[in-house]
């Protein structure tokens, strides 16, 4: 027992120093920027003349002055709410339908994914093309079928905005988790759905009390990932609507870039970073200790 | 559902059934595909844009000037060869430092090792605004503005959560008895690493490999800043030259998001099949 | 041994070996430099949003044939691309010679980092040389200096009018003549909306656009009255200015303003419905004569046939000012960062009055800076005309700026703007969220 036990602690060891390389790349380039946002926070500052010091002026200023933070606060929920669920839905109604007997598989499979290695850049100059209210897909798809409720400056109204943004981010994003729930489904062990069958269970009811609880491992990793995603939204919606109509589809990141850069309130934008930072923290951990870290980790450990 | 035993007829209900699901699927990815076909026509669309029905889904006279203009207007090899030299070096380092760090967190756990591995984690949570300024400021004290790895190196610290993440489980999951039976062998943990596990794992570095390098060819925020240099620059800045505020060419605008894409669609196609066998043996047994 | 493994063993160290030697590559940045540079050339870098890249190439090309002994390197982004990059390298130091500036918020921002101009522009122009500006060009130039600093921080390139303009064969068709009053307009209006053509066609997606025509409504109804406001002198919520939100907002429900317009991006695409004849007026402002001047012209733009300029309509029912707002569209400043001086002054002096500045204005990209500087040739006499009209009638009389000093008042004016126009903001309501984001000057 005793060559067992030191061997291992020369493992512990080991450990640290197999994780050291990705520990001296994150202290390199992560662990100052976030030094960096947490000192501008704590200052009224434009980014290049020194700043003055205002202690936790701005947090108090964006939790209670700024109606456009509350939006953003609003719009964070909205994503989270209608990426997360949506996307995995539909996903593993996408993965339950390949799954069964389909011809070319490897096509749709392949399709249905493609959205997600295409560059937002592309996807928002394309999708505003698809959404212009001035000959743009779904205009001219209204005009000629005279169905002009299609024919709406979706990108351009406050109360649309958003939903045309998270539409688009939908799209983009379902085949991820298809492709998760599809190598979820492959992976069950058949003798228990064959059990179910032949005890009588339908289909459906198979699906809904065996498959979907099976696949908890893909709900979690899916819902921890979209929630941080949807938190960080930048470039999709920079490009789509720049955060307004008159800030109607602001998210954290695309404000705290107006702030920073365009409205030259560094100290502000990183107080909007940091409060980020600490609502994606709080609710990844949140969700992980409340329903399992399994999933990231594997049992064993 | 039914499975088609060999010489016996499906039942027609199950015929039908199947015939729905096809046509369904068929379907949805038809719809599924209409904005990347838009990009493909859009990109073909003449000049004289008369031509063009549903917002450019359908174009009555395709012609590949755009394709052309975009060719003489850019050296177009110069800022692919760019993209490939800020791509692949992100991504093979990522691959090595994550499964590293993989290894270390699934197979020699140590006191504290949780609080490491939260620690990479918080990488995800720094909004993407806010790393410019001090990411340049970084790439600037190391001398490495308009250097290829003043992209590389950053890429690799934001890419590594989520490979080590992937790497992680997947590692987790895979049977400990060859790894045991090195051990008795008096393997060292690195030799376990890179002789027993590694060759396990090419499904879960697929993964890692494909999702990586879409990440680093698509990136654009810290490339606009960081690689000015004309002929340092990837390929994902020049839809930005066309999309200018004075520029109104969708043609040629949509013939480089054409090109942009392609490189990243043939490697996935190329990698899907470990791709998928990736995302699938973290759960097979033995 | 498993041949798979070896196969794959084959391929990982290809791949190992592969990317060794592109990184061995990335590291000493062979690939892709650019050509080798002359033992005596000195180099000026240059970053801008303005002019677009292909008309800057022009005329640093115009520069070089020039003064073959200084290089130019640019690079032109896109407008919120640029804020980045400069806001990015100023806070690490590390700045080009020349950057592009608007007057006001923009230059006071990055004063720090300018060297002032007046003794350089005098060495080379000699001691009047302010009198060869438009006198409009250099008050912006120096606004929001604070009191007593008289250095010029950047000089002016080019300069604008914003105004509304009209398309000629839509007009002939209806048999009418440019307004000159609101109910004059409202009228033509009626007229245009039942030949299905848009009446004012407003990009209203894009903030600038919205404010100039804000800025236009204000400047007929109370002259002077907003800029009092930016220093304190005034109150945004003065009768007058929230009397021209809700004059925008009438521009929307009279059916002046297109349906749909808050869904409609200035550029590209109002640009591109203008210049298919889908607009019988359109609020841009003296740099649309460029239009002229692109690859392949659609029929409307050829020598600038179809479009012709006229001033905002009077709205105030009194006698409308004769003057136009307008002022610097960009300006060029030198940073501290500069490694010459003198040879970025160089440039910047010729690009404009100099050959840099007359390739400029070739383009018709807007109007020049300094008086007298004309375009080599005009495609037909209209044109001439027009050019004419603008820099010699127009923009010397302009007096009051387009732009307002205060990116936060900027931001808050178009949110109300687009607020207004889409009914969920009053304009009362409208004007205290800009009162609101305004702090004094200092």
């Amino acid at each position: 027992m005793g060559g067992k036990t030191a061997l291992k602690a020369i493992q512990r060891q080991e450990g640290f120093l197999f994780i050291l390389p990705a520990l001296v790349f994150f202290a390199a380039f992560v662990a100052y920027p976030i030094i960096y946002i947490t000192r501008a926070s704590l200052l009224d500052w434009n980014g290049l003349a020194p700043g003055t010091w205002v202690g936790l002026d701005n947090y108090v200023r964006l939790f209670r002055d700024d109606p456009v933070f509350h939006k953003t606060l609003r719009n964070a929920g909205l994503w989270t709410l209608l990426t997360i669920f949506p996307q995995m839905f539909i996903g593993f109604g996408l993965a339950v339908l390949l799954n069964g007997p389909i011809l070319g598989r490897t096509i749709y499979r392949a399709i249905f994914y493609l959205p997600a290695i295409i560059s937002p850049i592309v996807i928002g100059i394309v999708w505003q093309r698809i959404y212009d209210p001035f000959g743009g897909l779904l205009s001219d798809v209204a005009r000629r079928t005279d169905q002009m409720w299609l024919s709406q400056p979706y990108l351009a109204d406050p109360g649309t905005a958003t939903l045309a943004t998270i539409a688009v981010n939908v799209w983009q994003w379902t085949g991820f988790s298809m492709l998760l729930y599809l190598a979820g489904l492959q992976g069950l062990p058949g003798e228990v759905l064959e059990a179910a069958t032949i005890d009588g269970a339908t289909g459906f009811q198979r699906l809904r009390q065996i498959v979907w609880p099976m696949l908890r491992p893909v709900h979690l990793t899916l819902i921890l990932l979209g929630l941080i995603g949807a938190l960080q939204t930048f470039a999709l919606v920079f490009i789509l609507t720049r955060g307004g109509p008159n800030n109607a589809s602001q998210t954290m990141p695309t404000y705290i870039f107006q702030q920073a850069f365009q409205l030259s309130s560094m100290g502000y934008g990183a107080a909007i970073s940091v409060v980020l930072l600490v609502v994606a923290l709080v609710a990844s951990l949140g969700q992980m200790r409340l329903l399992g870290s399994r999933f990231v980790v594997g049992e064993g450990d | 559902m039914h499975a088609s035993v060999p010489g016996k007829p499906l039942p027609a209900r199950e015929v039908w059934r199947r015939i729905g699901t096809q046509a369904l699927v068929t379907l949805l990815a038809a719809f599924w595909l209409i904005p990347v076909a838009m990009m493909v026509s859009v990109a073909l669309m003449p000049s004289a844009s008369r031509d063009v029905l549903l917002g450019g889904l359908v174009v009555l006279r395709p012609t590949l000037e755009n394709f052309a203009q975009v060719w003489r207007d850019n050296p177009l090899p110069l800022f692919f060869l760019n993209s490939l030299l800020i791509t692949v070096p992100t991504v093979v380092l990522v691959l090595s430092i994550s499964s590293l760090a993989a290894f270390g967190f699934s197979r020699l756990p140590f006191r504290g090792s949780g609080f490491w591995y939260i620690l990479l984690m918080l990488t995800l949570m720094v909004p993407i605004p806010t790393l410019v300024i001090p990411l340049f400021q970084t790439a600037k004290q190391l001398g490495l503005i308009n250097n290829y790895l003043g992209l590389i190196l950053p890429y690799t610290a934001l890419g590594i959560p989520f490979a080590v993440v992937v790497l992680t489980s997947y590692f987790s999951r895979l049977p400990r008895d060859l790894e045991d039976a090195a051990r008795l062998d008096g393997c060292t943990s690195f030799q376990v690493y890179r002789q027993i596990l590694l060759p396990l794992s090419w499904p879960a570095m697929a993964v890692v490999f494909i999702w990586q390098f879409m990440v680093s060819w698509n990136e654009f925020i810290l490339a606009l800043v960081l690689m000015q240099d004309e002929g340092r620059k990837p390929l994902i800045l020049v839809p930005l030259i066309y999309n200018g505020v004075y520029l109104s060419k969708p043609g040629a605008l949509f013939a480089i998001l054409t090109i942009i894409t392609v490189p990243v669609i043939l490697i996935y196609l190329f990698m899907q099949r470990y791709f998928i066998s990736g995302l699938t043996a973290g759960s097979l047994k033995g | 041994m498993n041949p798979r493994l070896s196969r794959r063993h084959l391929l990982g160290t290809s791949a190992i070996g592969a990317t060794g030697l592109l990184t061995g590559l990335a590291w000493r940045g062979e690939v892709g430099a650019g050509p080798a540079r002359s033992q005596d050339a000195t180099t000026v870098t240059l970053e801008s949003w303005s002019p677009i890249q292909q008309t800057t190439d022009k005329m640093i090309a115009a520069f070089s044939a020039e003064h073959p002994e200084i290089t130019v390197e640019r690079t032109i982004f896109n407008y919120p691309d640029y804020i980045l990059d400069l806001k990015t390298r100023a806070a690490s130091d590390s700045l080009p010679a020349i950057i592009g500036l608007e007057p006001g918020a923009l230059t006071q921002e990055y004063r720090q980092f300018l060297i002032p101009l007046e003794d350089l522009a005098a060495a080379a122009w000699g001691d009047n040389w302010q009198d060869n500006f438009f006198p409009i060009g250099i008050d912006q130039a120096l606004l929001g200096n604070p009191s007593g600093d008289e250095s010029f921080y950047g000089l002016p390139v080019l300069t604008q009018t914003i105004n509304l303009w009209y398309t000629l064969p839509i007009f002939a068709e209806a048999g009418l003549e440019p307004p000159t009053t609101y109910d004059e307009m409202k009228a033509a209006a009626d007229t245009f909306n039942g030949m299905g053509i848009a009446p004012l066609l407003h990009g209203a997606a894009d903030g600038w656009q919205r404010r100039d025509i804000y800025m236009q409504l204000a400047h007929n109804l109370a002259p002077g009255l907003i800029y009092e406001a930016e220093v304190g002198d005034a109150q945004f919520t003065d009768a007058a200015l929230v009397e021209a939100l809700t004059w925008y907002k009438r521009l929307f429900d009279d059916g002046i303003v297109q349906a749909g317009a808050l869904g409609l991006s200035a550029y590209p695409n109002s640009a591109a419905l203008i210049l298919q004849g889908q607009a019988a007026m359109f609020p841009m402002g003296a740099w649309w004569q460029q239009e002229a001047a692109n690859e392949d012209p659609p029929e409307l733009a050829q020598g600038l046939q179809g479009f012709a300029p006229f001033r905002f309509p009077d709205i105030s029912g009194g006698t409308a000012p004769e003057d136009l707002l307008g002022g610097i569209d960009v300006m060029f400043g030198i940073t501290t960062s500069a490694a010459d001086p003198e040879a970025a002054f160089t440039v910047l002096a010729d690009f404009i009055s100099g050959a840099g500045g007359q390739a400029l204005i070739n383009t018709f990209n807007d109007l020049p800076a300094v008086s007298g500087l004309n375009p080599e040739s005009f495609a037909n006499d209209h044109q001439e005309e027009v050019w004419r009209t603008f820099t010699e009638e127009w923009m010397p009389q302009v007096k009051y700026a387009r732009q307002l000093r205060d990116a936060a008042v900027k931001q808050a004016l178009e949110d109300a703007l687009a607020g207004v126009a889409s009914g969920e903001v009053t304009p009362e309501d409208g004007m205290t969220s800009v009162q609101a984001a305004w702090t004094p000057p200092a």
